[in-house]
């Protein structure tokens, strides 16, 4: 099984990647895995020893045991990491680690690279819960504030569904945070956010009741959220990924369907985020499971996908925005005609 | 210094535990022993942890202010001394009721307004926990040198948060501070029931 991919861009000329893998999800044995590759202008396979890549191979950066010596903490088992660089080539990791019960009992966790991923720093645990620190999850990558420090999004699962926004920077050898709601018990996981404008931001969620992927904006940093809408966008209570394009327009893989994970979709927005066109059909096959995208747009304004693909490998994609606006004048072409 | 802390205040719960059982008996001695024993059981290792580690990472520790209440508890009890009067264990009861009341459901999804996050950053808390502390001291209530122990512990980074809230609360306290205040809460209206019945039936 491998799940969970999440990739950025760690210097001019290279991306790397984490995700987990293991006997299951949930599993003892899962660990969280490390590879970087230069910069790609095509598209490749990675995370399974049957994928043919051009990939580093796979480099255990933490496991259970591991984890349990760094956080001097029991560790049941680990789940989602994000990976993401700072504006000072620091190269950042926060997982998901369970100390009791299921994905209820998350906590967050931090370790730093800086050396662009040759070693990392001990786990720092990230106190964000009064209540015995459980339930936090991580899953969609961040965006960097002007300021230097990092929005990463963040949600809990315990009794309320809700999503959150954590504040991170790194100073004095340390993980410095704080954390803001988006809003209240919702059902809203898997908050995915973008940056479309100097002070304008939009987060997409994953909706746990299927009622399709709703949105919020801000118009001041991320100080203040709209209150939840509708996209329009249906949602099988699947994860969403979200980037934003050189005109500030959002781009969302996702699995575009009420009930299954059985496709992967690539949709643009047009003026604002209740209006979409769809793109083009990444994955599609009834009864699979395509899953868990991530998307990045390098400094090069090329796209790079990753998803799971059935869970037995990582897919990576890559497209840029002259293939966006042939897909774009294709699709309105059909819409026409 | 934050291992040690978690070491130190699942110790200080183990003697509590044994100190309250103290009370029900004479042997001052052997009490005080098996307190001494009881403050090393978090040293005790199984599976790679030390059983402080674990009961630090399955349920997230003490808070200071309850460390430091079950500290003056198991000093009051082996030592048949007061230190807090009933006015401050009275506070520190309603303080922790209220506390773990304003915190928790907020931070359970409760509402779009989460309290949490004032621990973390600006003056809110700080404010709002010195005005607290300035209104015990002038009742000179000793629950407020509690208070100004605890946020100098926050200053020293004490534990691992760095929010402010896990300096003053945890669920413990919280449950605590509810059923004591609870309790006392009853108990005077019951004993107001009894002496009106009373003085209905004189």
């Amino acid at each position: 099984m491998v799940h969970c991919a999440s990739l950025c861009q760690i210097d001019p000329t290279q991306l790397a990647a984490v995700w987990y893998a293991g006997s299951r999800e949930g599993a003892r044995d899962v660990a969280i895995f490390y590879s970087t590759r230069d910069l790609p202008r095509e598209s490749a396979s990675f995370g399974s020893p049957s994928a043919p890549s051009v990939w580093s191979p796979p480099r255990r950066l933490i496991d259970q045991p591991q984890a349990e010596a760094e956080l001097s903490q029991r560790v049941k088992k680990l789940g989602n990491p994000v990976l993401f660089s700072d504006t000072e080539s620091r190269i950042w990791m926060v997982y998901v680690s369970v100390g009791m019960g299921g994905w209820s009992g998350s906590s967050l966790n931090a370790k730093v690279s800086q050396d662009g991923g040759r070693t990392w720093s001990n786990s720092q645990k990230l106190y964000l819960s009064p209540f015995l620190n459980v339930s936090t999850l991580v899953r969609s990558t961040p965006v960097l504030l002007s300021s230097g420090e990092i929005l990463l999004p963040i949600y809990h699962e315990f009794l309320g569904k809700f999503p959150e926004l954590l504040r991170l920077r790194y100073e004095a050898g340390r993980v410095h945070y704080s954390k803001q709601r988006l809003v209240g018990s919702s059902d809203f996981i898997q908050p995915a956010i973008a940056v479309t404008g100097e002070r304008d931001a939009t987060v997409l969620h994953r909706d746990m009741v299927r009622r399709g992927t709703a949105f919020q904006t801000t118009r001041d940093a991320g100080q203040t959220w709209s209150p939840p809408a509708w996209t329009g966008l249906p949602n099988s209570n699947s994860s969403v990924a979200v980037a934003s394009t050189s005109e500030q327009r959002l781009l969302v893989a996702w699995n575009d369907s009420p009930t299954d994970r059985a496709n992967l979709t690539l949709a643009l927005s047009g003026d604002g985020p209740q209006q979409w066109t769809r793109l083009a059909v990444i994955e599609n096959e009834p009864g699979e499971r395509f899953s868990y995208p991530s998307m990045i747009r390098d400094r090069d304004g090329f796209f790079h996908l990753v998803y799971t693909w059935k869970r037995n490998k990582i897919e990576h994609v890559t497209f840029n925005e002259a293939w966006l606006t042939r897909q774009e004048q294709a699709a309105e072409r059909k819409r026409t005609t | 210094m934050h291992a040690c802390y978690a070491l130190f205040a699942w110790g200080i719960v183990a003697a509590s535990i044994v100190s309250c059982l103290r009370r029900r008996s004479r042997k001052q001695k052997k009490y005080c022993l098996l307190a001494a024993i009881a403050s090393t059981i978090a040293l005790f290792p199984i599976g790679g942890l030390l059983l402080g580690q674990w009961c630090q990472g399955l349920l997230h520790g003490p808070s200071p202010v309850l460390t430091l209440l079950m500290v003056v508890k198991i000093v009051e009890s082996l030592s048949r001394s007061t230190l807090l009067r009933t006015g401050a264990w009275t506070s520190a009861w309603m303080f922790g009721m209220l506390a773990g009341w304003i915190v928790y459901p907020a931070a359970l999804g409760i509402g779009s307004v989460d309290v949490y996050p004032l621990g973390f950053q600006g003056m809110t808390l700080p404010l709002v926990l010195a005005v607290i502390t300035a209104a015990l001291l002038f009742h000179r209530n000793q629950f407020g040198y509690v208070l100004i122990f605890a946020a100098a512990l926050w200053q020293l980074g004490l534990i691992a948060s760095p929010n402010l809230w896990d300096y003053l609360i945890d669920p413990a306290y919280a449950f605590l501070g509810t059923a004591m205040t609870g309790g006392h809460v009853a108990s005077t209206l019951w004993a107001n029931r009894r002496r009106q019945a009373e003085i209905s039936l004189s």
